[in-house]
């Protein structure tokens, strides 16, 4: 009366004893219960095979942490014994040897960065002395210039904030 | 050959005023060919200190802006330019006041030797 669909059953309610404080999980006292919807409740026994993947994703978070952190003071390095460590120099040596013995190849330092085709640099006609000249007496003024700029001070630097 | 690999780093080396020293090593700092100039320190040469290279990069790399490549340090006398090539660390000691851009440059020319010397980390 005077309530929309006051006289109306909630048809919704499928537990008859539910109110505002039932728990829409079950208390874990009740997990070996069915549900409504004929689901079993939460399981916590798992196959002895799926404990396993626990473990191992567990222990593989575990290392991944471990790498992670940040440890400047690993005594990794300090674990190479002196003798060990020309052991091993002398190993690189003698392979080192080896390696480079059955080459023929002879280095060269790489052309600069953006040089295709050197002949063309190369044999491109020289600058002309009238350019050199240019650049040299622009460059000479654009310096005495620069030496000659001089702050013309008209106001105070320092000032008081918030005064007018 | 070898002799031919410490003639042409002593070349490059040449070509950088105040560099005096080129050396690469492997990740535990055990030396496979350096080259030094008379002005090198000596302390910088010596497995202790290359060796603390390796470990500085691989924890900066943990810093969350991808691998850590190379770390510059400045002294009162030296500049150290160190260059994580895995799986080698390359290392270069000059003068407090060299041009550090053109030795960082230096290791497009070190390309192909530090191909050629990978092979050999790679093979132990």
């Amino acid at each position: 009366m005077g309530c929309c669909f006051s006289s109306d059953e909630d048809k919704d309610v499928g537990v008859q004893s539910a109110n505002e404080r039932t728990p829409l999980i079950p208390p874990p006292g009740d997990i070996s219960q069915p549900s409504h919807g004929g689901r079993v409740g939460p399981n916590y026994t798992t196959p002895n095979g799926k404990k396993d993947d626990g473990q191992s994703e567990f222990t593989r978070i575990i290392r991944q942490t471990a790498i992670n952190v940040i440890d400047v003071t690993s005594p990794e390095s300090q674990n190479i014994e002196q003798g060990e460590m020309q052991d091993r120099a002398t190993q690189y040596s003698n392979r080192l040897n080896m390696a480079l013995s059955g080459k023929s190849r002879v280095y060269r330092p790489n052309l600069p960065l953006g040089v295709t085709s050197p002949q063309m640099t190369l044999s491109a006609a020289p600058v002309s002395m009238s350019d050199v000249q240019l650049i040299t007496s622009v460059s000479e003024k654009l310096t005495s210039a620069a030496k000659e700029i001089k702050i013309q001070h008209k106001e105070n630097l320092v000032v008081n904030f918030g005064g007018s | 050959m070898t002799e031919e690999l410490k003639a042409y780093l002593n070349k490059l080396m040449g070509t950088v005023e105040g560099l005096h020293a080129i050396a690469v090593t492997d990740r535990d700092g055990v030396v496979i060919v350096k080259v030094a100039g008379q002005m090198a320190p000596d302390t910088a040469l010596r497995p202790p200190f290359l060796s603390v290279f390796g470990v500085m990069t691989e924890q900066a790399g943990k810093m969350g802006m991808g691998t850590n490549k190379r770390i510059i340090n400045f002294y009162d006398r030296y500049q150290t330019i160190q260059v994580n090539y895995h799986p080698l660390l390359l290392h270069f000691i000059a003068d407090t006041n060299a041009n550090t851009g053109l030795i960082l440059e230096l290791e497009n020319e070190l390309e192909d030797v530090l191909k050629d010397i990978s092979k050999v980390v790679g093979m132990m």
